[in-house]
């Protein structure tokens, strides 16, 4: 197991993502007892990217469903194609050949959307469910019965069972908390705003060509910046956006470049309030503390 | 630390008993989850440590709260000589607040339940946490993790308050009943053929919510909680208002609104003058109708007032107060903290007064008698 656990863990650098052991042993054990997982976190510290990251290493397809208010069986699993039905119907009445329910409710007509689709691939697909939080509670109740089953009944077809049962892998921002039911039936992972190591190993990896005294002055100002009591704190792909940036301006050291580093803070600060906030503070304590 | 060399985790026993500390703590874990448990570390042929402790992590947690307790116990429970608390202080979970206050009793929940702390009604005397928290009357909450924990659930409560589904439909292009008549018509620039079908479903209708919160003097012990809770109304609608009042009312939307709660409280409890004493409820609601209720409350609003009922007003004040608010409006919905608490007498007339007034009267001392609220509230 162990063996398995750092193997993951250099296959999932290889597709540039930095996993701790605390997640390669979850994703591993997904694998082992075909549970799902659901991870938890803040914004932009990399819970989408997990599942990109595994389709990586697993060399299988991604599949994507992402949650809104008022989501429902037609946008995440099956949609009858009623144009090309329709057309079926007049082609078939012209050329004076009867039509039977099979002949239109069958799989020439139905349009798999994302959980349909990812019980029916030959080769396990990563199922994504994106911010299952947005999702009201009755498509919660749904998603329970099709992650313990894994097989999706149709009322004109009949219930089609999984070819292959994907790792399935559930986002949620917190922003409703999520029933017992669900959890109790997925693992459960939590990412936490990256220490300053790994997240210098995530710029690291991502920018392998930028200064590394550079990114060292980076991370250590966005970590000071996190503990500042600001509305939105900055994830690692605010970070990376912000490294980009000041890469686009020749920046050498961040202590050289206040105007620059204030001007492109609009990487890392995405709300007015925290903008001013900041700009009454002022970001020489960061710098220093960046230096 | 612990020494991550020797860990004797592979009796069935011991991963038994720690399932058990893991329920005693509150944990929600089943009897499938510890045969999972004992299935995935017996099968390893050399679990250290690390990976023990990582795959009863995932395991048998549930939430972010659990996640943070995890360590602790698990320390604990297999490493006893390390004597680690069986509970990370929930103060160590958080971030530093820079506030340091607890005017109204929202600054850290705490201060000012520490005087209950002589009555020694805890909260672990249950069966388990879920029903006993659940149940228990948050006065009498002496536990900082509990009032944490029932601050949040009061929020996540109050966020379930569902839409309403409007009598009108709105037409998409998938999903829904087939409506024939735009079909028909869009069908016509198809020659006849009705290629792209409309659909009708009705609309999802968020309430427009007021919410009157009480934050006199009698109040104080009722705040904690219920701060929570109208903080998620009106965070959980867009459209959603929320005022305080004493003697004098108060807009504080903005304030309920910010993400950050230490920054909420802060802000809180900057402001003074939100925190005089003293209860006006008719003249509160008098000045709420004058200044604000024709930008705020319309012919669907839901109205929610939050209060104890202790009035310095007279009650013909407040009936001719409520009455106008209940003509104005659709619903008028009154949360009172005090109404199934033991001990609390009020005058019958008083009760009445306020309950032909309004269109309901809910008692919201516990959590169970929130949720109560929010299915109440939800029904249209």
């Amino acid at each position: 197991m162990q063996e398995k656990i750092a193997h993951l863990i250099t296959a999932l650098k290889g597709c540039r993502y930095i996993a701790d052991d605390d997640l390669a042993t979850t994703l591993s054990l997904m694998e082992d007892l075909s549970r799902p997982v659901l991870i938890e976190g803040e914004a932009g510290v990399g819970k989408t990217a997990i599942a990109a990251a595994l389709a990586c290493v697993r060399d299988t397809q991604l599949i994507r469903l992402q949650c809104f208010e008022g989501i429902d069986v037609s946008s995440a699993v099956y949609e009858w194609n009623y144009t090309q039905q329709l057309l079926w119907i007049k082609l078939s009445e012209q050329r004076d050949e009867s039509v039977h329910e099979s002949d239109i409710y069958n799989e020439r007509f139905l349009l798999a959307r994302p959980l349909l689709k990812s019980i029916r691939q030959d080769r396990a697909p990563v199922l994504l469910i994106d911010e299952v939080d947005r999702a009201d509670e009755a498509f919660e109740a749904f998603l329970l019965e099709i992650l313990s089953e894994f097989s999706i009944t149709i009322p004109e077809l009949g219930t089609l069972t999984a070819t292959s049962i994907p790792y399935v892998i559930l986002t949620s921002n917190g922003t409703r908390e999520l029933s017992d039911a669900l959890r109790r039936r997925c693992l459960f992972h939590y990412v936490p705003y990256p220490s300053y190591e790994k997240e210098l190993v995530i710029l690291n990896t991502h920018l392998p060509d930028m200064d590394s005294q550079l990114l060292r002055q980076i991370t250590r100002f966005v970590q000071a910046l996190r503990e500042w009591d600001i509305r939105k704190r900055p994830g690692v792909a605010e970070t990376i956006d912000w490294a980009r940036a000041l890469c686009g301006f020749d920046v050498t050291s961040l202590s050289d470049s206040p105007a620059v580093v204030r001007s492109t803070l609009s990487c890392l600060l995405k709300t007015t309030e925290d903008r001013q906030f900041v700009r009454e503070q002022g970001i020489e304590s960061l710098l220093t503390v960046s230096a | 630390m612990p020494d991550p060399g020797d860990f004797p985790i592979q009796s069935s026993a011991n991963i038994l008993g720690f399932v058990h500390c893991l329920r005693a703590a509150e944990f929600d874990v089943s009897t499938e989850d510890a045969a999972l448990i004992g299935r995935a570390l017996t099968g390893f042929s050399n679990p250290d440590l690390r990976l023990s402790r990582t795959t009863c992590r995932a395991l048998c947690c549930r939430n972010k709260q659990e996640w943070h307790r995890f360590d602790a116990l698990f320390d604990a429970y297999w490493f006893p000589q390390y004597g680690q608390d069986h509970e990370t202080p929930e103060s160590e979970m958080e971030k530093p607040s820079r506030s340091g206050g607890g005017l109204a009793g929202i600054g850290t929940g705490t201060d000012v339940f520490d005087s209950y702390k002589q009555d020694d009604i805890g909260v672990g005397a249950g069966a388990g946490r879920q029903t006993t928290l659940a149940k228990a009357d948050f006065r009498f909450l002496n536990n900082r993790a509990a009032m944490r924990r029932i601050e949040e659930l009061a929020e996540c409560l109050a966020q379930q308050i569902r839409s309403r589904l409007s009598r009108r439909r709105e037409l998409t292009r998938r999903a829904g009943q087939l409506a024939v008549r735009p079909t028909l018509r869009a069908s016509v620039r198809t020659g006849g053929l009705p290629l792209q079908p409309w659909y009708a479903r009705r609309r999802l209708q968020p309430p427009n919510l007021v919410v009157l919160h009480d934050v006199s003097h009698s109040m104080t012990f009722n705040n904690p909680l219920l701060f929570r809770f109208t903080r998620g109304l009106t965070r959980r609608f867009n459209s959603a208002e929320a005022f305080v009042f004493h003697t004098r009312l108060f807009r504080v939307t903005p304030i309920f609104r910010e993400t950050s709660i230490a920054r909420m409280r802060e802000i809180l409890e900057h402001n003074n003058k939100l925190w005089l004493g003293g209860t006006c409820i008719a003249d509160s609601l008098a000045e709420f109708r004058e200044q604000f209720a024709r930008q705020t409350v319309k012919t669907d609003s839901l109205v929610i007032i939050i209060s104890d009922g202790f009035d310095s007003n007279e009650p013909e004040q407040l009936a001719t107060q409520l009455k106008w608010l209940r003509q104005r409006c659709r619903r008028v919905v009154w949360l009172n903290p005090m109404l199934e608490r033991a001990g609390f007498n009020p005058e019958k007339e008083a009760v009445w007064n306020i309950r032909r007034n309004v269109d309901r009267l809910l008692p919201a001392h516990s959590l169970d008698a929130l949720r109560r609220c929010v299915q109440a509230l939800s029904q249209g």
